[in-house]
Formats: C-alpha cells, structure tokens, sequence
C-alpha cells in the first residue's frame, strides 16, 4: 500500500503507535523508516540520514540505530536463543567473546528470558520466542526499536506481556514505534498515536499512559469516524 | 574485518554447505564434470606441446655449400651465418661427416661405396634462436643464407613446419576456447548453487540486513561457500583425471599428468571461477532485496 501526503515527527525516546486495518500502509511507513523503501516524493529524515541523499551502502549504517521486531520472530533455528541475540551483535562487528557473552546475556535477562538462553527458538512458546526478536533487537542499544505487528502470532495475553515489556524498554530510554493493526488491552505509554487507513495517516490523541486504552476502546474494532481526532501535520 | 569475524563468517559459510548437503552436493558435481573437461583439454594440450617442443628443438636449416669453397671464403660464409638474426649458431659439417652421419642413418652406404667417392657435400647446419623457429621467420633465414656467396642450396622441410605451426595455433584457440566457456559454465555453475543457497537462507538475509549488515558481510559465507564448492570441484576432476592416467599410461606411451604448476594455475583458476560466479550471484541478489 502506498502512503500519500504523510509528515510527521517522532522524537527521540518516544512511544509512537500505528494503528490501522491489514494493508493500509502501516508495514510501508516503518519500511519506509529503515529505507527498504524510499519515497518517490518528499523526504525521510532519520537522524542525519536523508532518503532523498542517502547511498546504498550508508543504509545499513541508519539500521544499526534502530533495533527491529518482526511479526513471525524470524529467528534462526538452527542456533540458540543466546546464539540468536548475538548474531545481531556479531553482524556490528562485536567479536569479543567478552563483550558478546556480556551484552548478549544482558539482553536475554531484560526481556526475562537468561533462563532459557541454551533453548532453541522451537522449544520456545509464541510469546518467549517474540522476547527473544525484541532482546535481539535491543543487543545493540539502538535509539528506536521499531515493531511491525509484534503481537499479530501471539495470544492475547502474549500480546499484552509483549505491549507491557515495550513500555518498560521505553521507560529505560529506547524510544518505540510500533505498527499494529489491534491495539494492546494492556496500557503502556504511547505520546503519539497515528492512525493509517488507505494509505493516509491521521494523528489522534494520545495522552501517553491513557492512549491504548483510548485506542482499545475507539479503534478495536476499527472506527475511523471516532471523535477526538486531530488532522495530520501539514503535508510537504 | 576482524580476523575473528572472518573466521566466523568462514565457519558460517562451510556450516551453510553442511545444512543443505544435497545442494552442495550436486553443485560440487556438477562444477567438477566443467573443470574436468578443462582438466582433459589442458592435458591433452601439454602432452602435445611437450612433443611438439621436442620437434621445435630439431628445427634447423642446412646449408649446402659447394665443394673446393676456399678455406677463407668459408671462413666468411660461416660468419655471414653467424650474422643472420634468428640464428643461434652454424655448425660446419664436413664432407666426411656428412658421409658417417649418413651411414649412420641409412644403414646402408653400398651406393656410395660403388661411385668411388663421396657425392655428399659440406654444409652448415643453423641452429635456431627460440624466437626463430617460426615457418614464415625459417623461411626468411633461408632466403637469406641462401643469398650468401658460398651457400650452394638451402633445406629446412619448409611444409612440415608451416603445418606444424598451424595444429599449435589451432590447439591453442581450442585450449583457449576450452577454458573461455568452461570458465563461463563453472561461474554459472556456481553463481546458480549459490542463489539457490540464498534463497534456502532468505530469511537469514533478510534479518542481516534489517540489523545493518553491510553487503560484504552478508556476501562472506556466501564467497567462502562458493570458493569452497569450486575448490573441493578442482580436487575431485584432478583427482579423477590422475586416476584415468594412471590407468591409461600403460597403454598409452608418453602420456604425463599435468605438472605442479599446472595444478596449482588450475586450482587457482577454480577459485576465481568460483568466487566470480558468487559475486556475479550476490550482486544481483542484494540488489534486489536491499
């Protein structure tokens, strides 16, 4: 899906939530971010990266700064869990066993899974192996942890255990961005709340903790016609 | 790169190899059966060069001189010889001598025995520079010698050369050719295994890349994978060709295996071959999935 007319600002440390339906522009928007895809108008900013100016081989470099939560956890199931969370150390160029025992294990034990780090992703459930994406998208301390559909595999009670454990890394500093089509029961905080529909972005209210729960109760099940919205930033 | 990293990426590349045998299995055969025809093509070359070397070191030219030459006026001649460009040294046969090499050679001498003298005359044989051994430089030689006051005739098989020269000339655009599209079908042979292998490994790409991997170090493994593959191809087709020698030298006289340099140019030439077809693969692959 194609976005259109788009402008906004996300602020470092920032708990940012798209809400939308399935297909209209929310997994483009955080493509967008992370340069997979550029506009063909206008311009992303991210950090000192310019879309409109950046080179091929500089987009890994803008990545690295920005830790990324899959849907299906992609994770490699041919190595462990520590395995995992440090191959993402290891592609920055972390060779030292030190340094990767250590921050590797740091991360596993704040998504509170240490415990299972010699455990294959197989042996885990649903829920811990999404733990495991977000620690390995945490190893590296980028500045924003972006989340595309975090909870779309997990149970409902997952899915809150995943919401509650973002706003926690939040509160540590990381700022999130997370693209859901079904907003969390649970609160975590949320400063800015967009909604996309049809490849168009809306930003709505949302008065950090009380945000979800606004969401929860305005937009599960989607209503586009609710009040309380603001029109989108002017358009460049 | 740190050392460490490259050895990991080492590990992860041969470690690919082992997750899906079967497919490093039949790129590692069906890259082997392309180097063993270059392997065949290059032996048979050797063994014909090395024969046909041989025959290059007889390449002379004589020079007839004409009997009762003045001593001094030959003494001029063999310098005049010495002289021509292409020639590393004239070698005065006598009469006489040409007469035993004759004997010699024949076996059979009754003819002469029964004219009562020696009908055989002196000559100058030239032996020729390297650079000299040419059919179209021979024949400059000759024409030159032959203009030399003193030089009665001139003999240098002047046919069999020509020809010579040109098998040589075809064998070589053969050997060429040979390795031009052997090298094109082991590059494919492996830039194919090695898509093959990244799109069994997507995944793994497409977190590298979500993670800021640089295309070097996604592209590692990968390069060592195919590096690998090529490598352990040489040493099968090598390994198969030496046997079949082996076998075959009993019947056939002469036959030599390829010699130490050979192999290390051949197994040389695998490796590029390899890492070009990996290249050429991981380039297009990246391209499209940055």
């Amino acid at each position: 899906m194609a976005l259109d007319d788009v402008c906004l600002t996300i602020e470092r440390g920032q708990f940012v939530l798209f809400t939308g339906p399935s297909g209209a522009g929310k997994s483009s928007l955080l493509k967008a971010i992370t340069f997979e895809i550029l506009p063909d108008r206008g311009e992303i900013i991210v950090d000192t990266f310019h879309s409109s100016t950046v080179r091929r081989r500089q987009i890994p470099f803008l990545r690295r700064q920005l830790g990324i939560v899959f849907q299906d956890f992609k994770l490699l199931g041919d190595r462990s869990i520590f395995e995992n969370v440090a191959f993402a150390l290891r592609i920055v160029g972390v060779d030292d066993p030190r340094a990767l025992k250590e921050r590797t294990l740091r991360a596993l034990h704040r998504v509170g899974l240490y415990h299972r780090r010699n455990a294959r992703p197989h042996e885990l459930s649903g829920g811990e192996q999404q733990r495991v994406g977000v620690a390995r998208a945490l190893v590296n301390d980028p500045v924003f942890l972006l989340a595309d559909e975090p909870t779309g595999n997990l149970d409902p009670r997952a899915a809150d255990e995943i919401f509650t454990l973002l706003g926690e890394i939040n509160l540590g500093g990381t700022g999130i961005v997370v693209a859901t089509h079904r907003p969390s029961r649970t609160d975590p905080r949320c400063d800015c709340l967009f909604h996309i529909e049809h490849g168009l972005v809306r930003e709505l209210p949302a008065p950090g903790r009380r945000a979800s729960r606004w969401a929860r109760d305005h937009l599960h099940p989607l209503d586009s016609a609710s009040g309380g919205e603001r029109t989108p930033k002017a358009a460049p | 790169m740190t050392v460490r990293s490259f050895l990991y990426l080492a590990r992860e590349g041969l470690r690919s190899a082992t997750r899906h045998p079967t497919l490093a299995l039949a790129a590692v055969m069906s890259i082997a059966a392309s180097l063993l025809v270059l392997a065949i093509t290059l032996l048979f070359t050797t063994n014909l060069e090395r024969h046909a070397t041989a025959i290059e070191g007889r390449r002379v030219i004589d020079v007839y001189i004409a009997d009762g030459i003045k001593l001094g006026a030959r003494a001029q001649l063999e310098h005049a010889l010495n002289a021509i460009d292409g020639v590393a040294r004239a070698t005065y046969i006598s009469k006489e001598e040409a007469l035993a090499a004759y004997r010699r050679d024949a076996g059979r001498y009754d003819l002469i025995e029964a004219l009562g003298y020696n009908p055989l005359p002196a000559s100058y044989r030239l032996e020729l520079a390297e650079h000299a051994r040419s059919g179209a430089k021979m024949r400059a030689i000759a024409a030159a010698a032959e203009r030399l006051e003193g030089a009665d005739d001139v003999r240098y098989g002047g046919e069999w050369v020509e020809r010579l020269d040109a098998a040589l000339l075809t064998l070589r655009f053969v050997d060429l050719a040979a390795g031009v599209l052997v090298g094109l079908s082991v590059a494919f042979a492996v830039g194919s295994t090695i898509r093959l292998t990244m799109l069994a490994r997507r995944e793994m790409i497409d977190i590298m890349q979500a993670m800021g991997a640089t295309d070097g170090y996604i592209s590692a493994p990968f390069l060592v994978e195919g590096v690998a593959q090529s490598l352990l191809a040489a040493v099968a087709a090598l390994g198969l060709l030496r046997l079949v020698i082996g076998a075959l030298s009993s019947r056939i006289g002469g036959l030599e295996f390829l010699g130490g340099w050979q192999l290390v140019g051949f197994l040389a030439f695998a490796v590029v071959l390899g890492l070009a077809g990996a290249v050429w693969s991981l380039g297009a692959v990246l391209r499209r999935s940055a």
